[in-house]
């Protein structure tokens, strides 16, 4: 770990706990939203950017680990914080279960496949009413009960992802994400280097898909109530554009992208509501033709600008 | 009962085709795949509604409305946002692409519903007598979509098969390297066929517009049984394609009904992932 990432981390705490007391109420909701999606697209992340893996399915995985913990809740009443774990160990099987499946198909194949996957929970948890509640959602004990039970889901939503985001900075620098960058960059080169390519594709996106699932059951306990949306190509979309705009198989580009997407879309919803996912998605095609690197490829422009002025100020 | 059934599966199944072929199309040429092709699909059903509501327009007027409408936006999409995948030298063009077209999904489904409104709109029937096929009665709608969209597979096949420009299009799918030592400009082709494909896709939306009604979001159907389309047939074969819709129509129209019809998309599903799996080359494409 460097001295940026545990900075940044520790910035992040300070300010995740002071937002409580200095902002409305309100934002305590959209401030854990934006908890969820960092932590799923931090699973996206390393599926995509760190891996090379371009799934389609993503949003099935916060559908299963979700359903799971709620479901497990309903029926033998397993406490909601197992239940986080519950919901990240049966998306990370299912994701061992189609990353073992899609190491016969690439590039588009792959999109498809995890597409098809993700249409196929969505169609079963819709038709499967008597288990799943069909459309109308199915009810999830919430994480904790009393008045201040929202402000302390909160904490948890900023607790697991702070884990995540440290998970994926150990990944980035261990020998582990190096096997995974070299399946991503050159697969025959890294077979030929002796990586057993056929394993870290595994292992990356069902990785990817375990965050997935505790992000889905953070989401299920924190709001009380799980839907079929939370699986749906809308979400796909979010999950896609808040990588792409953040900065694609970097570490801090999901963090950033999903808070300046969950907070613009808040402050705009007062003028232009229902405009958000036009205007996301304008900003999306923009990068990627313009701007391939998004928010972390002007960061990593200015900043030894700024450090060079820095130096300059502080020797005169 | 089966019978029908199996003439409504190909009639279906033929507009599926149509979509396959344009993707299939743009697959050969350009090496990447549409993300955006359901939403030609939905522009066309409204250029057809607008055409024949606000103008006036029979069928035969406007169903090319709106595959020249959607011409002119596939080519404009391709020159403005997908060219930099010939133009520059680009790692990995086909993520380029899939992300690229992602985009233009959401933005152009977002589009439709602050401009034609989430609201369903249902153009007046095409033809309003009905078809008597083996004894079978068949609304003339779906009789003019099946035939329609047989008619346009069949026709882009001949003007692959026989035309200059067709044969450059062959050439680029084989080998664009080749292509390009030979004299085809590859930009110029590009834009051309990732037009004809949208256009394609419009032609689709417009037939079937008065059979499903018309929504912002009802491009995510044909998206999907496009891709199934595509991947049972085989990459670029136009054959593949055509065999592979008629046969996802009919044996979605028969599971539809025998099995479930809360499970009649993941049937072609289960088909695709069958296909891609045991047999990724497809029906009818070479390994």
């Amino acid at each position: 770990m460097k001295k940026n990432e545990i900075i940044v981390a520790v910035t992040i705490i300070v300010l995740g706990l002071i937002a409580p007391k200095a902002l409305p109420s309100v934002w305590i909701t959209v401030l854990s939203m934006a908890f969820y999606y960092a932590i799923l697209t931090i699973g996206w992340n390393i599926i995509f950017g760190y891996t090379g893996l371009f799934s389609y399915g993503h949003a099935a995985f916060p559908a299963i680990g979700g359903y799971t913990s709620a479901l497990l809740a309903q029926h033998i009443g397993l406490s909601p914080f197992l239940g986080l774990v519950a919901g990240a160990f049966i998306a990370g099987l299912l994701g061992i279960v189609i990353g073992l499946l899609i190491l016969r198909v690439h590039g588009f194949y792959l999109c498809l496949v995890t597409w098809a996957f993700a249409e196929v929970v969505n169609v079963i948890i819709t038709a499967e009413h008597q288990i799943t509640g069909g459309t109308g959602g199915l009810l999830a004990p919430t994480f904790f009960s009393g008045p201040n039970a929202e402000l302390f889901g909160y904490f948890m939503g900023l607790g697991l992802m702070i884990f995540a985001f440290l998970i994926s900075i150990l990944l980035y620098h261990s020998r582990w994400g190096l096997n995974l960058f070299a399946v991503r960059d050159d697969i025959d080169a890294a077979e030929s280097m002796g990586i057993k390519t056929r394993f870290w594709k595994v292992f990356g996106f069902a990785f990817g898909c375990s965050l997935a699932g505790l992000a889905g059951a953070y989401f299920a306990h924190f709001l009380g109530l799980i839907d079929p949306g939370i699986g749906g190509l809308d979400q796909m979309g979010y999950v896609c554009l808040i990588v792409i705009i953040g900065g694609l198989g970097t570490v801090y580009g999901p963090i950033l992208g999903s808070f300046f997407v969950v907070i613009t879309k808040e402050l705009i919803s007062g003028y232009a509501s229902g405009y958000s996912l036009l205007i996301f998605s304008v900003i999306m095609i923009l990068a990627v033709r313009f701007l391939s690197g998004g928010f972390m490829e002007i960061i990593q422009v200015i900043s030894p600008r700024l450090n060079n002025r820095y130096l300059k100020f502080v020797n005169k | 009962m089966l019978l029908e059934l199996i003439i409504r599966g190909i009639t279906i199944g033929l507009v599926y085709a149509l979509m396959g072929v344009g993707l299939a199309l743009l697959n050969g040429v350009m090496r990447i795949i549409n993300f955006a092709h359901g939403e030609f699909y939905m522009i066309g059903g409204y250029m057809a509604y607008y055409a024949s509501t606000m103008l006036g327009f029979q069928f035969y007027f406007s169903v090319p409305t709106a595959m020249i409408v959607t011409f002119i936006l596939g080519a404009v999409v391709e020159k403005l946002l997908l060219s930099p995948i010939h133009t520059q030298e680009m790692e990995k063009p086909m993520d380029y692409a899939l992300i690229m077209t992602f985009g233009l999904l959401l933005f152009f489904r977002q589009l439709a519903i602050k401009v034609f409104g989430p609201y369903r709109h249902k153009p007046a029937d095409y033809i309003t007598s009905d078809v008597y096929i083996l004894g079978v009665k068949i609304s003339g709608n779906e009789v003019l979509a099946g035939v329609v969209s047989a008619i346009l597979v069949i026709g882009l096949a001949i003007f692959i098969k026989k035309t200059w420009r067709g044969r450059g299009w062959r050439a680029t799918t084989q080998s664009r390297q080749g292509a390009k030592i030979n004299g085809v400009d590859i930009g110029k082709e590009s834009w051309i066929a990732c037009g004809v494909a949208c256009a394609l896709a419009g032609a689709a939306g417009a037939l079937v517009a008065p059979i499903f009604t018309l929504s912002p979001t009802i491009g995510g159907s044909p998206l999907v049984k496009s891709y199934e389309v595509m991947a049972i047939g085989g990459l670029g074969s136009i054959a593949g394609s055509l065999v592979a819709g008629l046969m996802l129509g009919v044996t979605e129209t028969l599971g539809a009904f025998y099995i479930s019809s809360a499970y009649k998309d993941a049937i072609g599903f289960l088909m695709m992932g069958f296909f891609l799996l045991f047999r990724p080359q497809g029906l009818f494409g070479q390994k």
